[in-house]
């Protein structure tokens, strides 16, 4: 059996909160892990952004849902976060949100993944922080990469979003999935496979990334990056349920440390 | 063949007796949120009542929200061929603004999956779910 170092190295792991009638948890924050905790990550601690991130060391607890939201930085990353929930002892909820430093404009490292006892859903993306017509070089040197990964997994992705703000913030290799639409075990493996495929591809871009050289450039990307980061903190339809599960102050807490 | 109305009733008062939920539920009061039926199905109106789920006929004009929807997605939803948090793709909101909705409508959560659990887990539900989709299936 593989090893792994999730509960060691960050305190909890896929099935620490049982998910009732979830046929075979796979230990996907585990697998992610193994791939981040080679980004020399450390924990973000302290002030980010007018929060205290301190409290996300620990788990997050409450009536209705249960879970942990770690959020990480390092040198070239200005935060990561890696994200699981149980919520009403039967649905799991998980993502990996990661954003460059403002010195670099590698692409927004998104996943998002739901599963219940029957159909779930996920999504993966590397998102652009600049426009890709305009800056062509940008695609083929960041997201080009994500050709033959998308290729293969042609036959499953689709549709994409209903949010048209979320639209609007994607890639060209934005992939959209459901869990068991295919109606197999084998399927749902497989399936699982692709975000960790893009997970790996951008561990990678973010060792080979440079420093930006042009100002210019800088500022476009670092002002594309808060327009987004403030998106996904004000229009995420999951605001409202962290809100609602966990109390204002901790609800946004945990919005900030997803967004 | 049971109404909307007696299949959420049946489903929510063995909900409101599930330890697990009432637990899920203590602090939850005060949300309300009518489901007016597409297909022929007289509307239902949910309340979650100091911990309790609270199921009645019509459009409660006290509620916060109201959704158009057809009842085959809610029995979709509870005989797990739809998933719980895609039956918004299906949904029309036609009282109160989709923050409202997402507010009011997680307080659903405890009675959604109750109604999925006890889909498995008592015949009696889960015939009165499966004729039901059949009928509003024109099956």
């Amino acid at each position: 059996m593989k090893e792994y170092h999730l509960e060691k190295e960050v305190g909890f792991k896929c099935d620490t909160w049982p998910a009732k009638g979830v046929p075979d948890i796979r230990p996907f924050p585990e697998e992610c892990w193994e791939i981040l905790r080679t980004l020399d990550l450390k924990p973000l601690r302290g002030e980010y952004r007018g929060f205290n991130m301190d409290p996300l060391l620990e788990n997050v607890d409450s009536p209705m849902a249960k879970g942990a939201v770690r959020v990480f930085e390092s040198e070239k990353i200005e935060k990561i976060c890696l994200w699981w929930q149980v919520l009403s002892g039967r649905s799991i909820s998980g993502a990996v949100i990661g954003f460059p430093r403002d010195d670099y404009d590698f692409p927004v490292m998104l996943i998002d993944w739901d599963e219940g006892r029957g159909p779930g859903h996920g999504m993966v993306d590397h998102m652009p922080l600049c426009d890709i017509v305009l800056n062509e070089d940008y695609r083929i040197k960041y997201l080009d990469k994500l050709d033959g990964i998308y290729r293969d997994y042609y036959d499953i992705i689709g549709p994409p979003s209903l949010h048209v703000w979320f639209r609007t913030l994607t890639g060209p290799y934005y992939s959209f999935f459901r869990t068991k639409s295919g109606g197999t075990d084998e399927y749902r493996q497989r399936i699982l496979n692709l975000p960790l495929k893009y997970l790996k591809e951008w561990a990678d871009t973010v060792k080979e990334a440079k420093p930006i050289e042009d100002p210019a450039h800088r500022e476009y990307c670092i002002k594309r990056k808060k327009v987004l980061q403030d998106w996904l903190y004000v229009r995420d339809p999951v605001a409202s349920v962290m809100l609602r599960c966990y109390g204002k102050e901790l609800g946004s807490l945990v919005m900030k440390g997803l967004s | 063949m049971a109404s909307m109305l007696e299949i959420m009733q049946y489903g929510a008062e063995l909900v409101n007796k599930d330890e697990e939920f009432i637990a899920q539920m203590a602090e939850l009061d005060g949300d309300s949120i009518f489901w007016r039926f597409e297909d022929d199905q007289p509307a239902v109106t949910t309340k979650l009542v100091k911990g309790q789920n609270v199921v009645e006929g019509g459009e409660d004009p006290g509620a916060q929200v109201g959704m158009k929807l057809k009842a085959k997605v809610l029995l979709d939803v509870i005989d797990n061929s739809l998933e719980a948090k895609m039956m918004y793709t299906y949904t029309e909101l036609v009282k109160g603004d989709i923050e409202l909705a997402r507010h009011h409508v997680f307080a659903l959560t405890p009675l959604i999956f109750g109604y999925q659990d006890y889909y498995e887990s008592d015949e009696q539900f889960k015939q009165m779910v499966d004729e039901k989709k059949k009928q509003v299936a024109g099956g």
